[in-house]
């Protein structure tokens, strides 16, 4: 059940699930604080979901 | 060496002699406000106990004979008590769930209930305010302003830390008791009340009164949720600060009635009040 | 050993369901709220949905509402520094003995079990101006002119000194109860071995109290973020924004200015934030257990 990937503790798949929302809150804030005047919010978006599967996946 | 350590005693004891001070002059100072009349408040702060000659009984029959604090202060008796015996039942019957019985996903949701404590209230009170005034109705009833509504929501903070205090005691009963209530044919009912009750009754004492002085206690979602017939002791205080020109007296004295049961039940629960606040993670 | 799991679920339902109502029901609500436009006081007083990042957008540039959890964040990191300081040192001489131990101790519980908004009462008392003894004395016997209605750097240390008198009792029980559970061995052999106190103190007190200091630090800094009651009682959030912790905020914008949808933004913002440190701590906390194991 519970595994380990890059993230330094053992964690299960709702615990990545869990890191990946917070982590793709926090970009998407921070891009629409400092970037999304250069750059459209929706490449965040696609970044943050890449990331949470990423994180589900191999985390 | 033993000139030493009697200077220590004696440092150690000076250091919580002053902290005692500390502690108590500011509570000193409002039972001092609480017993004088507005003209003997006016000028320089006089700190001598003065209440043994004179009390200003005033402060204390305007708000509670002839004002309205009298419904807060029932209204806090029957939210506080409700909620206790609430919280302690339904905490009694999830720890036993989770002790005795094997269930899918037991630790997730122990876990689940422990996470609502961590909450701040500040940041449910919009949410909880809309419900109870507009989603949650039945009929013409409503939560908003009800004392049910305050004793079921007090449940989701009190509820958590009821569950850890009384998980420990009920996974020390040996199983072997129930199983052995079992074979001679007793039901759930007769197991809580022959076994777990008498067995876990210092456990559950203290659980309901930090319930109760949780309950007791609570300001800032009482203030939100309610408007006029629930309101509590702890609102109550805060409309001193709205009114111009405060009536020190009173407010002192509404603060030193809403602090009795503080007071009372220091003496019983001063053992457990650190395995209460850190969830028995510090046995205190 | 019953036959069944029914019984269990049965057990466990009424816990269940009102956490369900009363816990996640109005956190799902206020982060579907939080997607809309909606001030029941406006021209148009519906919701109206602008897109899901509409109010997020406002707040990231709102300076008022950063500045508020800049300041929660500080005043909980001032107040454990001084809380866990003093309470450490209380702790260790409680576990020698002296006169009046049980008295001292008991009067030391005392603030522990005061409600959040008595304390702020107590405190209005003893230090408002014109009536409370503390600014009497201050100038009378060091010139020192206490007045936080006015001076925005003497409300904050106020509340911190609230906080201080208010929650340092707990530290230092919790302390005194992990000091007094610490196996003796270690204590003994650095004796033998010529240690002093400074010593022992730092190489075998400190290392084995790491998993009870973090559990105060944890519990003191989640309560501290959600301070309001006392601040609220004590200076009201002002002299204009110097006391105006998250908490605050949220209730001026939401119960003064009735702005919902951004309340609800607001609110979901501080309760990530309150996740997040709270879930960094607790992971700290488990992954110290794993070593340990």
């Amino acid at each position: 059940m519970k595994k380990r990937g890059f993230i330094p503790i053992n964690t299960n798949w709702f615990d990545r699930l869990f890191i990946g929302v917070i982590s793709y809150v926090a970009l998407q804030l921070f891009w629409m604080r400092f970037l999304e005047s250069l750059i459209s919010i929706n490449f965040a978006i696609g970044i943050g979901i890449a990331w949470i599967i990423y994180v589900i996946w191999k985390g | 060496m033993k000139i030493r350590k009697l200077f220590g005693k004696m440092l150690t004891t000076l250091l919580w002699s002053v902290l005692t001070i500390i502690t108590l002059f500011p509570i000193y100072w409002m039972v001092l406000v609480s017993t004088r009349t507005p003209v003997e408040l006016f000028g320089k702060p006089n700190l001598s106990p003065t209440f043994l000659n004179k009390i200003h009984w005033k402060n204390f029959t305007k708000p509670f004979i002839d004002g309205i604090y009298s419904d807060y202060l029932i209204n806090s008796i029957i939210v506080a008590t409700s909620n206790a015996l609430l919280v302690t039942t339904l905490a009694l019957m999830a720890t036993y769930a989770l002790s005795r019985f094997k269930l899918p996903g037991s630790e997730s949701i122990f876990f689940w209930t422990m996470t609502n404590r961590m909450a701040p209230p500040a940041a449910f009170m919009l949410p909880l305010f809309l419900l109870f005034s507009t989603v949650f109705k039945f009929g013409d009833f409503t939560l908003f302003d009800t004392r049910i509504g305050l004793i079921l929501l007090y449940c989701v903070f009190n509820l958590p830390f009821a569950i850890w205090l009384l998980k420990g005691i009920i996974d020390g009963i040996p199983k072997e008791l129930d199983e052995a209530m079992i074979v001679d044919g007793a039901n759930i009912f007769t197991i809580f009340w022959k076994l777990i009750i008498p067995l876990a009754a210092p456990g559950i004492a203290v659980t309901s009164l930090l319930s109760f002085l949780f309950a007791w206690n609570e300001y800032l979602l009482a203030s939100t949720l309610t408007s006029v017939y629930a309101r509590t002791i702890p609102t109550g205080l805060s409309e001193f600060v709205t009114t111009t020109g405060t009536n020190w007296g009173t407010m002192a004295a509404v603060a030193l009635v809403s602090m009795i049961p503080a007071l009372l039940f220091l003496f019983l629960v001063q053992r457990y009040i650190v395995a209460g606040l850190t969830f028995g993670a510090v046995k205190g | 050993m019953f036959s069944n799991n029914r019984t269990g679920w049965l057990l466990l339902s009424p816990t269940i369901i009102i956490l369900l109502i009363m816990g996640l029901v109005p956190f799902f609500y206020v982060l579907y709220v939080g997607f809309f436009k909606w001030n029941p006081l406006a021209v148009d007083p519906s919701m109206q949905f602008e897109g899901f990042g509409f109010n997020y957008r406002r707040l990231i540039f709102d300076e008022v509402f950063l500045a508020s959890i800049w300041r929660s964040i500080k005043f909980s990191v001032v107040t454990l520094f001084f809380e866990l300081g003093l309470g450490f040192i209380l702790a260790l001489s409680l576990l020698s003995s002296f006169p009046l131990k049980s008295f001292f101790r008991g009067v030391h519980t005392l603030p522990l079990v005061i409600a959040p908004i008595v304390v702020g009462s107590i405190f209005k008392l003893f230090t408002v101006q014109g009536l409370g003894p503390l600014p009497h004395l201050l100038k009378d016997y060091f010139g020192y002119t206490l007045n936080y209605g006015l001076n925005a750097d003497q409300a904050f240390w106020m509340i911190v000194i609230m906080d201080i008198w208010h929650w340092t009792p707990f530290v230092t029980l919790t302390l005194l109860a992990g000091l007094s559970a610490l196996p003796q061995d270690p204590y003994e052999s650095a004796k033998i071995d010529g240690a002093n106190n400074f010593q022992i103190f730092i190489y075998i007190t400190i290392p084995m109290m790491v998993p009870v200091l973090i559990v105060v630090i944890f519990i003191r800094l989640m309560d501290s973020l959600k301070i309001v009651d006392e601040v609220w009682m004590l200076t009201g959030g002002g002299p204009g924004y110097a006391t105006r912790f998250t908490g605050i905020h949220i209730w001026k914008e939401v119960f003064e200015k009735r702005f919902y949808g951004l309340g609800s933004a607001m609110s979901i913002l501080y309760l990530y934030i309150t996740i997040v440190i709270c879930w960094l701590l607790y992971s700290v906390m488990v992954s110290r257990g794993k070593n340990e194991d």
